[in-house]
């Protein structure tokens, strides 16, 4: 251990860093490559959503009785299960290799296994195979997908973080709503295996395909990120020794902070609450009377507010700070399940679904932008990969004590009292977090050694270096 | 290297994941001791068993939230070993 730490300081003081030739500084009339990425993000959003978009679609054909899997639904519920305990686990890994190793290999991977997982789906005949297909792999495809590719975004926008991410989201908000129905009807036209097979083939092949064209982080296309003015020290590129260092350190410091503990709590408890809703709401309008088609409207209502709150929630956070806006919508979420206890009309569960979804849409969609302000423009994605294994889990929560206490009482009151519990309990927990207007960590390269800070004098000998090389090239 | 080993898992963290490891506790034990078995149709509304756009998986009275009778089994929840072990971690049950 000890040798293999001294190879890696040894490398470490043997490497010359090289600067990023720096790039014209982006003209704000000009079109930046940050959009074209920015575009491959959301398409690769949408893939990602599909996944459980078809997650939903396939409960139904895997239970019918006269089908040909006829599978009880504690079966299925057990692969579901699988699928977000695997995807909870999965999230911190799949973040830390898109910082180690950047997210274009992520994205390529993320398309391969996309591919092999729904076309090996489309195979399935044994339950073992559903289990280790849909729970296992295609769990670790979503991570791939929504933590290394997602937290990407970061390093191409020094500005206007805010209203990337909301695209982002927004985007995969619509995508999913137009994804669900192109599933159920492959599968109602085509049947199970191409249905499978043609969304395998089609979406993998639009991850690999956008591979060609998406680049982890600019300083790799000698392009600075989006708002990038020509006082900004040029960016340096690090021996690997070197960089896995700095990530090391990075996120030893960032585990001493309380934010980096708190911010997967507050996903967990915003997605246990909201969990609870998704899964109940329309059963429980059921059981007041409402028809089953006035009650399918209900979600497709959250869905469609949830898009207004995931577009807006980044774009206030970067202006307002997180901490204002994310309390609102967990607050929003929180209070509006109170319209439940009294909704006995279709218009009355309508009524919750708008507003609810509004609170919804922006629990979710800030988090890239308060890392950002909780830690700079540091290597995020392993802390993203946390937030996301809070997000899953809290659902998981939400499935299981939702599911426990309908049970035991016989009534959907209790479980309504928990989503409002998880969702208060998550405003107060960010209510006790530190304000986000300054950098919690901006002395984490103290604990590196000289050879790998950034000094002043790197970045002046940095520039030098690129100006020499341009000037050469001239 | 100035930073120490120690990861300080904060106050708010620990809490949360106690309670929500009690209310798990709490329910589970209270389910086991119940027994209400098959009378809970409502219950369990599995992830992805809400309709999509069309409801359709909610026609079927066998299908989503109305599956609890399909996952009773003759054994009495109590006797499982995941019974005996929520029974035993509850104070109240």
């Amino acid at each position: 251990m000890r040798s293999s730490l001294r190879f890696t300081i040894t490398m470490a003081v043997t490497t010359t860093p090289t600067p990023a030739t720096p790039a014209t500084p982006s003209a704000p009339k000009k079109f930046h490559r940050a959009w074209l990425i920015l575009a491959i993000l959301a398409a690769a959003q949408i893939v990602g959503q599909s996944i459980s978009m078809a997650a939903g679609i396939m409960v139904a054909p895997l239970n019918d009785p006269d089908g040909v899997f006829g599978w009880n639904m504690g079966l299925i519920g057990a692969a579901l299960a699988t699928y977000y305990l695997c995807g909870a686990l999965a999230a911190p890994l799949t973040g830390m290799l898109g910082d180690r190793y950047g997210a274009r290999p992520m994205m390529f991977a993320c398309g391969i296994l996309y591919a092999v997982s729904m076309i090996l789906i489309g195979t399935v005949t044994h339950l073992w195979q559903f289990f280790l297909y849909f729970g296992v792999l295609l769990s670790v495809t979503q991570s791939l997908a929504m933590v290394p590719i997602l937290a990407s975004v970061n390093g191409w926008f020094k500005q206007r973080l805010g209203m990337a991410t909301g695209l982002l989201w927004a985007s995969g908000g619509v995508g999913a709503a137009a994804v669900a129905p192109g599933i159920a009807g492959l599968l109602n036209t085509v049947g199970w295996q191409t249905t499978f097979t043609v969304i395998g083939l089609g979406g993998g092949g639009v991850l690999v395909f956008l591979t060609l064209f998406f680049h982890s982080k600019p300083a790799d296309v000698r392009a600075t990120a989006y708002g990038s003015s020509p006082d900004d020290p040029p960016e340096i590129f690090r021996s690997k020794a070197i960089e896995r260092l700095r990530l090391k350190v990075f996120n030893k410091a960032m585990r001493r902070t309380r934010a980096f503990w708190n911010l997967p709590t507050i996903h967990g408890l915003g997605c246990a609450g909201h969990g609870i809703v998704l899964i109940y709401s329309i059963p429980l309008a059921i059981d007041q009377g409402v028809s089953l088609a006035a009650a399918s409207f209900i979600l497709a209502l959250i869905s469609i507010f949830s898009i207004v709150g995931r577009f807006m929630a980044p774009i206030l956070a970067e202006r307002m700070g997180a901490k204002p806006v994310m309390m609102t919508a967990l607050f929003i979420q929180g209070v509006t399940v109170l319209v439940l206890f009294w909704a006995h009309d279709a218009w009355a569960f309508y009524l919750f679904a708008g507003l609810f979804g509004l609170g919804f849409g922006g629990e979710m969609s800030a988090y890239l932008v308060v890392n950002r302000q909780y830690f700079g423009t540091g290597p995020l994605a392993t802390l993203y990969g946390f937030e996301m294994m809070g997000a899953l889990s809290g659902h998981a929560i939400a499935t299981i004590l939702g599911g426990l206490a309908i049970y035991v009482t016989g009534s959907f009151n209790p479980a309504l009292v928990l989503s409002m519990f998880f969702s208060f309990s998550g405003v107060l927990v960010i209510f006790s977090m530190e304000s986000g207007a300054r950098v919690l960590i901006p002395d984490w390269e103290d604990a590196l050694p000289p050879e790998a800070k950034t000094t002043q004098q790197l970045s002046d000998q940095a520039a030098r270096a690129a100006l020499l090389e341009q000037a050469g090239g001239d | 290297m100035s930073i120490s080993k120690r990861i300080p898992v904060p106050f708010t963290f620990a809490v949360v994941l106690a309670v929500v490891l009690a209310l798990i506790i709490f329910f589970g034990a209270w389910a086991v001791s119940a027994d209400v078995g098959a009378q809970r149709t409502l219950a369990f509304g599995l992830p992805g068993t809400t309709p999509t756009l069309s409801g359709g998986n909610l026609r079927d009275p066998n299908s989503g939230p109305y599956q609890v009778g399909r996952l009773v089994s003759t054994v009495e929840n109590s006797d499982t070993w995941w019974g005996k072990a929520f029974l035993r971690a509850c104070p109240l049950h």
